[in-house]
């Protein structure tokens, strides 16, 4: 049988927050029987005696206090978004060769145009939106997230990392759509129709 | 519409609760529009049905997507900021004995802001269970953040140093003595007087933290040191000698004395 895990300091702080009464005696009871907690103990149950006798005082509002937390914490929220950007989605991670193979039959496009996008290769603003549609719409992404993938670097495809004999180098330059289908051996006629989508 | 539990665990593996009151009070709160959030927000009579407890704003501030575009997390935002304006006044016994406008006071609400602030930013970035505290017990969760600001100020300050000089000889003088009676006996004077509790709420607060823990000590029962050797006693809590509590004691009855204006009337 194992003991009961023995309580932390928060574990008890709320306890003897939760108690019908936070009085002294109550706080006679708690440090007796957690005395490794005494002296948290004895400083909260004086701020809370402080915030509650305050709380009951109806000062005036302070708009310039209330003002000037918020400027801080618009700041302090750019800050943090400037940190860590939002994570976006890759659509490409889950979508198996099967899948790959009937995105192909379904765009009517060769691999090579997919693998231009999976690899971040493509100027988003150079692909007609009804193709970009059909796109997001195959990949069961939406067009906004898709559009927030394209935007990222262009990135090593899966490909390079096993075929190459030296470290795989990207090149960040990206490409326009027209020049990525001229690239992949489009058909004259079908790079027009691909175009004007 | 049914809050969604808390998530915080206990070490023993049980939820964090609201209390029936709160848990009731949110509900209501959830069947509001924003419009009528808005209009109750100016509501600061915590007597007033219309008012929004502040566990409920906690609630709404954490569920409201942030965006600087919504004017509604930015009234939420502000309310809240006014509920620890008036959480953490400003004004107390300054470190010269006299009440006005302290500035250690100041320091402490607005670290108590900049902490709040900064456990809501990590919670928008990756929700958990942060501010569930908050959620449960509003005031327990600033007295939690006021206890904390303190000890950052205290330390930035080097407050550790008592402010009466301390009578080393570990002898109570009568007047002394007489004082902490008043102060260890719950039917005396200044604890049963409620026009007192404030301002020796007050002045306990300006004592050095190792006198005024010693008071609060005191107030709860705690005997300085016993024979008894499984006693918890201030002495064994406080790791020092039974003299250094009485004289530390001793300078904290002097200094409440004086912050109470009773030294004329022994």
């Amino acid at each position: 049988m194992t003991a009961p895990p023995t309580p932390d300091v928060d574990d008890v702080l709320e306890a003897f927050a939760s108690e019908p009464s936070t009085d002294d005696a109550t706080l006679g009871t708690y440090i007796r029987r957690y005395p490794q907690f005494a002296l948290a103990l004895t400083d909260f149950a004086h701020e809370l005696r402080l915030t509650t006798l305050a709380e009951e005082h109806a000062s005036a509002p302070d708009s310039e206090w209330q003002a000037e937390s918020w400027r801080r914490f618009v700041r302090g929220a750019e800050a943090v978004s400037a940190a860590s950007p939002p994570t976006v989605a890759d659509p490409f991670i889950d979508i198996t060769p099967g899948q790959l193979a009937e995105i192909r039959r379904h765009l009517n496009v060769p691999t090579a145009v997919l693998n231009g996008f999976r690899d971040r290769l493509v100027l988003p603003s150079s692909v007609p939106k009804r193709f970009l549609a059909r796109l997001s719409e195959v990949l069961n992404t939406g067009l906004d997230q898709l559009l927030a993938f394209l935007d990222l670097p262009p990135r090593v495809g899966p490909a390079a990392s096993y075929r190459a004999d030296t470290a795989p180098k990207v090149n960040n330059e990206k490409i326009s759509f027209e020049v990525l289908l001229d690239q992949a051996m489009i058909t004259p006629e079908r790079r027009r129709a691909l175009m004007q989508e | 519409m049914l809050p969604p539990p808390l998530t915080k665990r206990r070490t023993d593996g049980t939820l964090y609760q609201r209390p029936p009151e709160v848990e009731a009070a949110l509900a209501k709160v959830l069947e509001l529009s924003r419009a009528q959030v808005i209009t109750a927000l100016s509501i600061r009579e915590r007597q007033d049905p219309r008012y929004i407890p502040s566990e409920c704003l906690v609630h709404l501030l954490r569920h409201t997507r942030w965006d600087r575009r919504e004017p509604y997390f930015e009234h939420l935002y502000k309310a809240l900021m006014d509920r620890i304006y008036r959480a953490v006044p400003c004004i107390g016994h300054r470190i010269d004995g006299r009440i006005g406008v302290d500035l250690s006071h100041s320091r402490v609400r607005e670290q108590v802001r900049d902490i709040f602030q900064e456990a809501l930013l990590r919670d928008q970035a990756e929700p958990g269970h942060r501010l569930d505290f908050f959620e449960a017990r509003f005031a327990a969760g600033i007295a939690k953040l006021r206890a904390t600001a303190k000890k950052k100020i205290w330390r930035e300050a080097g407050r550790q140093e008592s402010l009466e000089p301390v009578n080393e000889s570990g002898d109570l003088s009568l007047e002394v003595e007489r004082a902490a009676g008043s102060l260890d006996t719950p039917a005396a004077e200044i604890w049963d007087d409620p026009r007192y509790r404030s301002r020796l709420e007050a002045a306990i607060d300006a004592l050095p933290p190792e006198q005024s823990r010693i008071i609060g000590m005191l107030r709860a029962g705690i005997p300085m040191d016993s024979t008894e050797l499984d006693a918890v006693t201030i002495r064994k809590i406080l790791n020092c000698a039974e003299k250094t509590v009485r004289n530390r004691r001793d300078a904290a009855i002097r200094a409440l004395r004086r912050m109470l204006g009773l030294e004329d009337q022994r």
